[in-house]
């Protein structure tokens, strides 16, 4: 088994490699000068514009820029953000938590009321639980999840007013609580404010929900069709002909062995969850990771956007090294090593 | 959703346009918000915002949102005036004296002599001084950024000096007729405290100060608050300002990247104010007896730029048929909702001796048939249009725009690029057509040189790459003419020359446009783009 974690952890930071060349070229093949976008239209001095240039060693030939990147990045140097002015990585650092606490929670509203659903609708295939579960979750999979925010903010906000306003992590009057990890609901609990936690609760409930929809509508299916898969195989009759209560065939045999395809794919939405939830964000005045992104890319800031890109996939690799080890955990049949 | 702003991209829409658009359609149905009888948090003004200041050291900055954060923290010595229209407040293009008391300007117009006013303090406590001006204006060239690079060709370290404590005297190198006018930019004549920057760092040349970036230290009536990043950030009321503590206790400001979600925060009651939430938004809250809206033209043309160096716009002839072919009225009507002010001529209406009747064109696309068929175009061409991606106001403009050409026979595609991009391609001379709008200091002077001047084609501001010698030495006579009549003389003849020469195709007066509840009162639009919320108060 260690032989195993000690390979596939030795494949992440080839992977982190290959993204940073993959974004760093992209990148440097889209026209523009972030120079120009750094010193505003009304003082294009051509001295001051090649100081900046030497300055941050954009005159020099891309390979070397590269190459001193990564050197930089290898000592925690993520470089300086034209946009906002500071260094990226303090900017990860603030927008991180955002994204992570709502990605977490989203995640967590997906697996909890996905899976019990799934398992229900695939206990009694082509019931009347089934057939609704089956459209729901095919609605929610296909409702583009910033549409579906906007509505909830215009019917729950709006028109009946019992959403709190979509401004983000806090109303209009809240103050932030004292930063410690990050996350509102931790720090809230942390300063011992239960009313501001419940202020933090309420403004990431209806965004982490809108979040999942997609996640959760992709959970059922999957979990009711293994579940089907599962429950006509030779071992389930065989548990049953040994006279298991149906309630343990379920749980103990199938749901066990109906959950490892859908671990792998739970394992990429978690991923998908932390880089894809940019419209999301917007429509709820998040600040996350994912407006921090479209705003570098916008304003051709080379050290913000590799920073960002290559924090999303780290994630995205480690859930996916997670999801490996998973698989050992849930069948004892799977061996590594 | 751009969260900085420069000058020309202050009017651009949301990333996120496409929801937009589609919460517009669908927001459309909504009821009116329920009218409040009470003002609730009268001293905290909530302000809805999609951008966030980049920098707060005055001597460093380019973008809008910082301007708009320091014109309430520091002062420069002189400032635009407001004047009274019917009742209402609005801003001038005229300078008055602000922290200093007078101005006297010597019959050349090249000494200034600045009194300062008695009883100003920086919000540290200390006093402001004549050593605090001569230091505030020699930082600001040694930084040498956008705020010195206009007045930095006038006068050097050795320009300013100290009469006595109260008094100070600017000499420059050659006559500006709009020196005064460049000062009152908060950006370029901001007056900072001398003890604070040298305890944090003092001036480094060709950079901002660190801790200037974060901090500040001004004389202004609001001192900066919390900023939380890509969430919130404040003014605080200073109440030892020196002419009276403001109104407003603290101005709030929420960053909402979503233009639909500020409409309906709006709407609820919950934010103050908004700015320039996009036309067909600003139109659903017209007639709702809770929210007022304010607009006025700004210093800059929204148009369609032409690169008269690419054929076929190096022929006059062609870049005066697109002006026939293109109808403002309807592009005004589809953008901006009828909103704005038709430009008629090449410089922003309100801008010193603009005479739109010289302005020899009107629609007409059979004049501009012909004009083609005489340079050789009877059955046109192709040519693409572009506009930066996410702005709908531009989006809209291109798209009647490629209507309208195709009414004479020419096939515009229309190119949607991203900002970065954008600016690259067009600093470069690369895009033949495209649509573009801005905000400039109200000088004319500085108007027409960077958009007009060949010297000045491509980065500088001669986005036309607009090259015609006369014009050229006009404008370098205007910038040494001071007499009022003279320059008239001259600006009449500059702008026969540039209507005739057809170098854009100049749409409307750039819009300034806010919507707010009705209980915020003293909001005063100034042409210039500065936003002050001292007089600013909440009150049914």
């Amino acid at each position: 088994m260690s032989g195993f974690v000690w390979r596939r952890l030795l494949a992440v930071p080839p992977i982190l490699i290959g993204i940073t060349l993959v974004t760093f070229v992209l990148l440097h093949t889209v026209p523009g000068d972030p120079a120009r976008m750094y010193l505003g239209e009304s003082a294009q001095d051509p001295q001051v514009l090649a100081a900046l240039h030497r300055q941050w060693g954009l005159d020099r030939p891309l390979p070397v820029q590269y190459v001193t990147y990564l050197g930089n990045l290898v000592h925690g140097n993520m470089g300086f953000s034209i946009h906002s002015g500071q260094a990226v990585a303090k900017d990860l650092a603030h927008y991180l938590p955002a994204t992570a606490e709502l990605s977490l929670v989203s995640f967590v509203i997906a697996v909890v009321i996905g899976v019990p659903i799934g398992v229900l609708s695939g206990a009694r295939a082509n019931s009347a639980t089934d057939h609704v579960s089956r459209i729901g979750s095919l609605l929610f999979l296909s409702m583009p999840s910033f549409w579906f925010g906007l509505i909830v903010i215009y019917i729950g906000y709006y028109l009946l007013g019992w959403l709190p306003s979509p401004t983000g992590r806090l109303g209009m009057m809240d103050i932030p609580p004292p930063a410690v990890t990050g996350l509102y609901t931790i720090d809230t609990l942390l300063a011992r404010d239960p009313g501001a936690f419940w202020r933090a609760v309420s403004h990431l409930l209806p965004p982490a929900f809108t979040l999942a929809l997609p996640s959760l509508g992709l959970t059922v299916r999957l979990v009711r069709t293994s579940i089907v898969e599962v429950l006509s195989q030779d071992f389930v009759r065989t548990a049953r002909s040994k006279g298991v209560a149906a309630r343990g065939v379920l749980y103990r045999h199938a749901l066990r062995n109906a959950l490892i395809p859908t671990v792998t794919v739970l394992g990429v939405q978690f991923g998908l969850l932390f880089s894809g939830n940019i419209l999301v964000e917007t429509v709820f005045a998040w600040p996350g990771l994912g407006s921090y992104l479209v705003q570098a890319i916008e304003w051709l800031d080379y050290s913000a956007v590799i920073g960002c890109t290559v924090l999303i996939a780290g994630l995205f690799v480690g859930v996916n090294v997670l999801v490996d080890f998973t698989y050992a955990a849930l069948d004892p049949r799977i061996h590594y090593g | 959703m751009n969260r900085r702003l420069t000058r020309r991209a202050l009017v651009r829409g949301t990333t996120a346009a496409a929801g937009a658009a589609l919460a517009a359609r669908y927001l459309g149905a909504a009821p009116e918000a329920r009218a409040a009888t009470v003002v609730p948090n009268p001293d905290t003004l909530f302000y809805g915002v999609y951008w966030e200041p980049v920098n707060l050291d005055p001597h460093a900055i380019s973008d809008w949102g910082s301007r708009w954060m320091l014109d309430n923290i520091y002062e420069p010595l002189v400032r635009y005036k407001t004047k009274q229209v019917g009742g209402q407040t609005l801003g001038t293009t005229e300078v008055e004296p602000h922290l200093a008391e007078s101005v006297q300007v010597s019959k050349d117009g090249k000494t200034f002599t600045f009194t300062l006013r008695q009883g100003v303090r920086f919000h540290s406590g200390d006093p402001l001084t004549a050593d605090a001006v001569k230091y505030s204006i020699n930082r600001m060239l040694t930084v040498n950024l956008a705020p010195a690079s206009l007045v930095s060709k006038y006068m050097d370290q050795n320009s300013t000096t100290v009469v006595d404590p109260r008094t100070v005297r600017v000499t420059l190198r050659a006559t500006c007729p709009f020196f005064l006018e460049l000062m009152a930019a908060t950006d370029t004549g901001a007056i900072v405290n001398p003890k604070t920057v040298e305890a944090h760092g003092g001036i480094q040349p060709g950079k901002a100060n660190d801790w200037m970036t974060r901090n500040t230290d001004g004389t202004g009536a609001f001192k900066w608050g919390q900023w939380t990043a890509g969430q919130q950030f404040e003014l605080l009321g200073n109440d030892q300002y020196w002419a009276g503590p403001p109104k407003l206790k603290r101005v709030e400001f929420r960053v909402l990247p979503d233009f639909a979600t500020q409409l309906l925060l709006l709407k609820r009651g919950e934010l103050d104010i908004v700015y320039h939430l996009p036309p067909d938004m600003t139109t659903q809250l017209m007639g709702n007896p809770d929210i007022s809206l304010g607009r006025d033209g700004g210093i800059g043309v929204h148009q369609v730029y032409i690169q008269n160096k690419l054929k076929p716009f190096d022929d006059v002839r062609v870049r005066r048929a697109m002006i026939y072919a293109i109808d403002p009225y309807s592009i005004n009507r589809a953008a901006a909702f009828g909103l704005a002010t038709v430009t008629h001529g090449m410089l922003p209406t309100s801008l010193e001796d603009v005479m739109p009747s010289l302005w020899p064109y009107s629609y007409n696309p059979d004049k501009a048939k012909a004009l083609l068929s005489e340079a050789g175009y009877p059955n046109g061409f192709s040519v693409p249009i572009a506009y930066n991606a996410g702005n709908t106001e531009r989006e809209q403009t291109a798209v009647l725009v490629q209507a309208q050409l195709k009414k004479i026979g020419v096939d515009a595609t229309i190119q949607e690029i991203p900002w970065g991009t954008f600016v690259n391609n067009y600093t470069d001379g690369k895009m033949p057509l495209f649509v573009l709008s801005g905000l400039e200091l109200p000088i004319v002077d500085n108007y027409v040189n960077s958009y007009f001047n060949s010297k000045n084609a491509g980065a500088k501001g001669n986005r036309n790459f607009y090259d015609n010698p006369q014009v050229d030495r006009m404008i370098d006579q205007l910038l040494g003419t001071t007499d009022p009549a003279a320059r008239k003389q001259l600006l009449m003849r500059m702008q026969q020359t540039l209507n005739a020469d057809a170098a854009t195709v100049p749409i409307y007066d750039s819009l300034l446009m806010y919507a707010h509840r009705s209980w915020v009162k003293g909001w005063t639009l100034f042409p210039s783009g500065n936003w002050y919320f001292y007089p600013v108060e909440k009150r049914a």
